[in-house]
């Protein structure tokens, strides 16, 4: 049950990092890589172990996104297609298949695009496009995920979770690649506890009947998928937060223009680099983050050379925990119940003696929701 | 061709079939909505339905029904022996003939005797499974199930399909309307996708539904969702409210080692088995089937 690089913009040198080799596969993206330059770049690397996951990304296929356009299996009559015809997906298929071949990838995902509504036809549809895409693809010996879109304030209605599931597990995939679409702006935690509680039923419905999940575009709330069953999960570097929304297809901005983060198991949280040495000054940072090598790495950056930048290590640092609660949480080393509590207590300590953080909404105020979320969710 | 009554009278119409094609006709069987069935037999003596349907009632439904059995080739479902019309004083009648299956229908049986003992489920339920399995791999529901709609052959135990009139091809679009407030079934065997029209959730797992009623009223003499002293519209409205399974099924299925039953009957396809195999292979080992 392992973790997945989910790759975005500027990626590929985290996936040569032997300090992150817990990771078991990678999902590629397209938007942010020529084909050419995919391949390069596979070929560069020792991936033998690494399962390579075609994502083809034509979420929303209605304007230029990235690299995309740049790719052969890229529809040239995106702008006029119906793109509720299922001929007209499946008429891609032969391009895709082509592509993925090039790339030298194990597993492909289903091409879906991103709904104004996400309907029970929008799933039937997206089942039969999974099901052409494996007559298609599975011969060239891919194996095929199905690529499941949800909406998650949709979630929060009691009976979507089974629905979705009922009309998603009909498909003859036996994997299905969970995408959680949001409008929840960067830097937000979920806290909508029924929407959480839905997202928990859809992924435990769904490997209750023995369908392998891969939750893509995690972030810390990897704790609730995994409690959830998820036998996979993908994060990247910029998903401390970074959701799943239409502007996560907009280039991030380079280097001195983001704020390293680093990310505190015993507070669930991702702190700024002052509110790390309140923490730290607290003694609250939790036994993990100083085992974690990313972790040390920064604290003796701070120490000894003050106003260095430490965004790559933040990076890493986040990316290197996530594989490791995910393996943690897998073996039942962690309860998931405990871990959110203790985090919880540990903000109400921060709170009863006046250390606040940098952030106004940086509370842990997520906490409460997110217990509740797995409390009742599972029940 | 009316009676006196003004019902259409197939009959002669039968008999004119019958001439055309050598066959000898035995006798008036029965009558549908839109059709009427006879009893005939061929050169070779074998016992054949021929079924007339009514003039003008031929229909994309009709059609449906017809490709479906001809694509079909089970043992457990009847056979379709061949397709045709005729015309009749400018009138055109379309017919089926099909194998005719002696042993009167699964319905019948429980209604003169009882409950099967469980020596006649575990094969009953193997076969019927089987049927499902052979339906989903050519991507067909057939969203009747039910006693009556199951004969039994001459040996009084072989179950066979029948009634393919509400089939659904799932390779083909949907007939039902989305603003019908319920899909075609028979309300008291059908699955809570069925009764809500939940178009885009009927698969098999709908036949599997079905399919747990019947082998719960074959096994028990009750419907899994059936309250003591409930009127069969309130166990319905259970079923389309997805409620839950009564007390008294849960205690039947469990003391009698078939709570696959209530797996089969769960409310949401999701919970239900997934794959035919899989359901026959918990069947097959619960009953030793």
């Amino acid at each position: 049950m392992p973790a997945y690089h989910q790759m975005g913009h500027d990626s590929w040198n985290l996936l040569a990092e032997p300090r992150l080799s817990a990771y078991a596969g990678v999902v590629l993206s397209p938007v942010n890589d020529t084909e050419e330059r995919m391949c390069k770049q596979l070929a560069t690397l020792a991936h033998e172990n690494l399962e390579i996951v075609f994502d083809p990304q034509l979420y929303y296929p209605r304007s230029d996104r990235g690299k995309l356009p740049d790719w052969a299996y890229y529809p040239s009559d995106v702008d006029t297609a119906d793109q509720s015809s299922l001929n007209w997906w499946a008429g891609n298929l032969s391009a895709l298949g082509e592509s993925v071949g090039n790339v030298g990838a194990n597993s492909v995902c289903s091409p879906a695009g991103v709904p104004r509504s996400f309907s029970d036809s929008y799933y039937s549809l997206n089942c039969e496009i999974c099901e052409a895409t494996a007559d298609r693809l599975a011969p060239q010996g891919l194996s095929v995920l199905q690529t499941v879109l949800v909406n998650l304030r949709e979630l929060a209605v009691p009976e979507r979770p089974a629905a979705i599931a009922s009309i998603v597990s009909r498909a003859s995939a036996e994997r299905v690649y969970l995408v959680v679409v949001s409008d929840i702006e960067p830097r937000r935690e979920i806290r909508d506890t029924d929407a959480l509680k839905g997202v928990m039923r859809l992924i435990r419905y769904l490997q209750g009947t023995g369908i392998r999940v891969l939750v893509g575009f995690v972030s810390s709330d990897i704790v609730l998928w995994k409690a959830a069953q998820a036998a996979d999960c993908a994060t990247g570097k910029f998903f401390n937060l970074r959701r799943f929304t239409p502007s996560r297809f907009e280039p991030p901005a380079e280097g001195g223009g983001q704020i390293p983060y680093w990310f505190e198991e015993s507070l669930m949280g991702f702190l700024r680099e002052a509110d790390l040495l309140r923490i730290r000054n607290g003694q609250l940072l939790s036994e993990t983050s100083q085992a974690n090598p990313f972790a040390v790495e920064i604290l003796s950056t701070l120490d000894d050379s003050p106003g260095q930048p430490w965004l790559a290590a933040s990076w890493r640092q986040y990316m290197h925990w996530f594989a490791d609660i995910e393996a943690r949480l897998a073996s039942s080393e962690v309860d998931p119940r405990v871990l959110l509590r203790d985090a919880e207590a540990h903000w109400m300590r921060l709170e009863d003696n006046d250390i606040l953080m940098e952030e106004p909404r940086n509370d842990g105020g997520w906490l409460r929701p997110w217990r509740r979320a797995l409390a009742e969710a599972l029940r | 061709m009316l009676t006196s009554g003004g019902r259409e009278d197939l009959q002669p119409v039968a008999h004119l079939i019958c001439e055309e094609r050598g066959l000898e006709f035995v006798q008036h069987q029965g009558e549908g909505s839109f059709k009427q069935v006879f009893q005939v037999r061929d050169t070779e003596g074998e016992v054949l339905a021929l079924k007339v349907l009514k003039a003008g009632a031929a229909s994309s439904r009709t059609e449906r029904e017809i490709e479906a059995m001809q694509r079909c080739a089970h043992p457990n479902i009847v056979a379709l022996k061949a397709v045709s019309r005729i015309r009749v004083e400018q009138v055109a009648y379309d017919y089926v003939l099909e194998t005719f299956v002696q042993g009167g229908t699964l319905g019948d049986r429980l209604r003169r005797e009882g409950p099967l003992g469980r020596a006649e489920i575990a094969p009953l339920g193997h076969a019927m499974i089987d049927v499902l399995a052979h339906l989903h791999s050519l991507r067909l529901v057939h969203r009747d199930i039910k006693p009556d709609n199951v004969m039994l052959a001459e040996d009084g135990s072989t179950p066979v399909l029948v009634d393919f009139g509400i089939v659904r091809d799932l390779s083909a679009s949907s007939l039902t309307h989305t603003w019908a407030n319920r899909g075609p079934a028979t309300p008291y065997f059908a699955a809570p996708e069925q009764l809500n029209n939940d178009k885009h959730l009927i698969d098999w797992r709908t036949d599997q539904f079905s399919l747990g009623v019947m082998l719960t009223y074959a096994a028990f003499g009750v419907h899994p969702f059936k309250c003591e002293g409930e009127a069969p519209d309130s166990t319905v409205a259970r079923v389309a409210n997805r409620g839950e399974h009564s007390r008294q099924f849960l205690e039947l299925a469990d003391g009698n080692g078939l709570l696959c039953l209530s797996e089969m009957t769960q409310v949401w396809p999701v919970w239900r088995y997934r794959l035919p195999q899989e359901l026959a292979a918990v069947w097959d080992s619960t009953t030793g089937g």
